[in-house]
């Protein structure tokens, strides 16, 4: 009797193992396809080129408006610091955006004018550059 | 049909649901989908003809005044940086920019030349436009019909710019 019961037993225990294995197997793939798929690395990426893209094509004295709605409610899901998200490196010449802790995208650009940024992006979704000229 | 027949034989008893086939089509799974998800979401976005028409578009702005050359653009210490407001370190580092001024006679001699940035660029243009070379810099060429004073005469001449650049951007890490 006990020996098949312990035959009976194999495959249920088999089965109960193949389950776990494929819920975890789907588990793991949905999580990777879900962080990939929230687009950040797009994002940070477009929002640098348009930046750099904008101050290049500026004249001296313009102020450049900015929508980042999108980049703002990605640092929010990731919880990132909003006044992190543009950064502009005066001496290199470069912008970095960063919409998460893990990193960001990095553009450089021409232009010899002085950019800063005017407006606070911890209260609006509107980010405003300040180009001067720097004589 | 005949091959499962055949698997299933091999597989022994007990083995018929962890057996490696199955372990082989999770893993392949797996791979095609991290593979289609990464390659989908790292496209990259090439901006560097856009970049290379507003450099040349800026330059023709600064030099063209109204249809005339700007009169200092002749003399011997034009300094097109401070005139037409472009980082100098962005031209002399990284090898991202590149721009070629040419003010030419009405039969087509050249009367100043003018350039900033790596002077390869100048070449390899020709190459990037003519072969798909991902390394190689997108430019865009700019004419105009220009009037110029030389030596105190008034010429009819065309001004060329020829802006290109390089610029792939980057990722740059945590803080």
């Amino acid at each position: 009797m006990n020996k098949r019961g312990a035959v009976g037993e194999e495959p249920l225990f088999e089965q109960i193992i193949f389950i776990i294995l494929n819920v975890l197997f789907i588990a793991v793939l949905m999580t990777f396809v879900s962080s990939a798929s929230d687009g950040t690395g797009v994002y940070e990426q477009s929002y640098s080129k348009q930046i750099a893209l904008l101050i290049d094509q500026a004249k001296a004295d313009t102020n450049i408006i900015v929508n980042m709605e999108k980049a703002v409610e990605i640092a929010n899901k990731k919880s990132w610091q909003r006044d992190k998200i543009v950064q502009i490196d005066e001496l290199g010449k470069q912008i970095i955006v960063r919409l998460a802790p893990n990193g960001g995208y990095v553009m450089h650009y021409f232009s010899g004018y002085n950019v800063s940024i005017k407006g606070d992006l911890n209260n609006s979704d509107v980010l405003v550059l300040e180009v001067k000229d720097a004589n | 049909m005949c091959l499962f027949l055949k698997l299933k034989m091999l597989t022994k008893k007990g083995e018929r649901y962890l057996s490696p086939w199955w372990f082989f089509v999770l893993a392949l799974i797996g791979a095609g989908i991290v593979g289609g998800v990464l390659m989908f979401y790292s496209a990259h976005i090439d901006l560097r003809s856009v970049e290379a028409d507003i450099l040349a578009g800026r330059v023709l702005d600064c030099l063209d005044s109204n249809g005339f050359v700007l009169t200092e653009y002749n003399t011997a210490n034009f300094d097109i940086f401070k005139t037409c407001g472009f980082s100098r370190e962005a031209f002399s580092s990284g090898n991202l920019f590149f721009f070629k001024v040419n003010l030419s006679d009405s039969s087509g001699n050249s009367v100043r030349v003018m350039s900033a940035g790596p002077m390869s660029f100048d070449k390899d243009c020709d190459v990037g436009a003519s072969t798909k070379a991902k390394s190689y810099p997108v430019c865009a060429t700019r004419t105009v019909s220009i009037l110029y004073l030389d030596k105190g005469i008034l010429k009819e001449g065309s001004l060329t710019v020829k802006a290109g650049s390089n610029q792939q951007g980057g990722r740059v890490g945590a803080i």
